[in-house]
């Protein structure tokens, strides 16, 4: 079951990449569109229990930046919250089975 | 993977007699097994510190930092937590607008009550701490619920913590594939490594329980539960024990979970659970 759902949140991470990474793209996206797939990556690294402590408020920042026009620092932030987004969903896969061998006994 | 619930009885016993017989590294049984998971735990800071008693861990740090003990012993002396046990009882009894009052909710005028808790409902499958209790109580006589770190909640626990000391602490996991389930994800909650710091609770209170850090020794995961809430000098009031999950988590660099959310009230009921037989001796005073 932990499985599919993980299997789930690596498979959403990877199509939201592309959509991230096409910010350093000559045509670049709709900052909307980047901050929309980095949101998702959030939504899914809240549901696995793992976000990472400021990834919110880098994104808030982004979406101020984005709102005042200035799109590059809102990519740039964006960038920033979308790798916490993947080490942080990384963690959380690798801490599926990872856990167990801490067990003290 | 662990599978939860299911299967149990006869099959695993088969199977731990037939691993135990061939003296074999026989895979862990698939259910959950509270017991031997306490049992393991507690051994696990008995061989580390063979000097410290596990009933010395109901102090935190102060069962192995000998300087600091004899100033907190001070302040235990005077306890600043005083007025608020005086508040909470006084709370416990003052009738609610129906004319009935906490009493009716919890027995024996809710003293010895506290190391039954985190206990499990059945009726609603969940993990019931004593301020989700409380809340519960209030509930039913339709009292609207206290906010968690509000002065009230507070002092109705310390009371009711005050009035249970002595007693040792006695959780249960009933038989039933929900609660073995919660307190799984509690056990699981407690290994994993979150945040940017990638460390989880039993890299500082597990592993490196004992070290140095920060001005502070680390204290044993086992004793943690039997003494909230406490009165912490640094800010001068009282704090719940998921007021210390959450700013350990927050320490660690991952975003919190708010205070008797499901996640937190699991981690209480496997650490609780792991304290199972120690002194209840809420509250406390630390730095
Ligand atoms: C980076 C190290 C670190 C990690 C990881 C950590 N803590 Fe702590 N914790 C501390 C320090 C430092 C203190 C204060 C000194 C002490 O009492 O151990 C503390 C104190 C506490 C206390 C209060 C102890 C008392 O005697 O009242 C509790 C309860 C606690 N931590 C629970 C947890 C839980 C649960 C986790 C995992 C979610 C966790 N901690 C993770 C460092 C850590």
């Amino acid at each position: 079951m932990r499985d599919v759902v993980t299997s789930a949140l690596v498979l959403a991470a990877c199509l939201a990449l592309p959509v991230a990474r096409a910010a350093d793209d000559s045509r670049t996206p709709a900052v909307e569109g980047v901050l929309a797939a980095v949101e998702s990556l959030r939504a899914q690294a809240v549901t696995a229990g793992h976000e990472w402590l400021g990834t919110r408020s880098l994104l808030d920042e982004a979406r101020a930046a984005a709102a005042s026009g200035d799109a590059a620092r809102a990519l740039e932030l964006a960038e920033q919250a979308r790798r916490d987004c993947e080490l942080a969903l990384e963690q959380a896969r690798r801490e599926e089975e990872a856990w167990q061998g801490r067990v003290l006994r | 993977m662990i599978r939860r619930g299911g299967r149990r009885g006869g099959v695993v016993a088969a199977g731990l007699l037939t691993g135990a017989l061939l003296g074999l590294g026989f895979p862990a049984p698939a259910r959950a097994d509270p017991e031997a998971d306490r049992i393991g735990f507690r051994s696990y800071f008995q061989q580390r510190f063979p000097d410290v008693p596990a009933e010395a861990w109901i102090d935190g740090m102060y069962a192995i930092d000998e300087g600091a003990r004899q100033q907190w012993q001070e302040i235990e002396d005077f306890p600043p937590y005083e007025f608020t046990v005086e508040e909470g009882q006084a709370l416990f009894q003052d009738p609610f607008g129906d004319g009935r009052s906490y009493g009716d909710c919890f027995p024996d005028a809710g003293r010895g009550i506290r190391q039954r808790y985190p206990r499990f409902d059945s009726e609603t499958g969940e993990v019931e701490t004593l301020e989700v209790a409380i809340n519960g109580c209030r509930a039913r006589h339709g009292e609207p619920a206290l906010s968690y770190d509000s002065k009230e909640m507070l002092a109705l626990t310390a009371w009711i913590a005050y009035a249970s000391r002595g007693r040792p602490m006695a959780v249960e996991v009933p038989d039933d594939a929900r609660a073995l389930a919660a307190y799984e994800e509690g056990k699981r909650f407690y290994y994993t490594k979150r945040g940017r710091l990638d460390m989880a609770c039993v890299d500082c209170h597990g592993r490196y329980a004992g070290a140095f850090i920060r001005g502070d020794h680390l204290s044993a995961s086992l004793g943690h539960p039997t003494h909230f809430p406490v009165y912490r000098l640094k800010l001068g009031g009282m704090v719940s024990l998921h007021k210390r999950f959450h700013g350990c988590i927050r320490d660690v660099g991952a975003e919190p979970f708010d205070e008797q959310s499901r996640e937190f009230r699991r981690l209480e009921y496997f650490l609780t659970y792991m304290s199972n037989g120690l002194e209840a001796n809420g509250p406390a005073v630390r730095k």
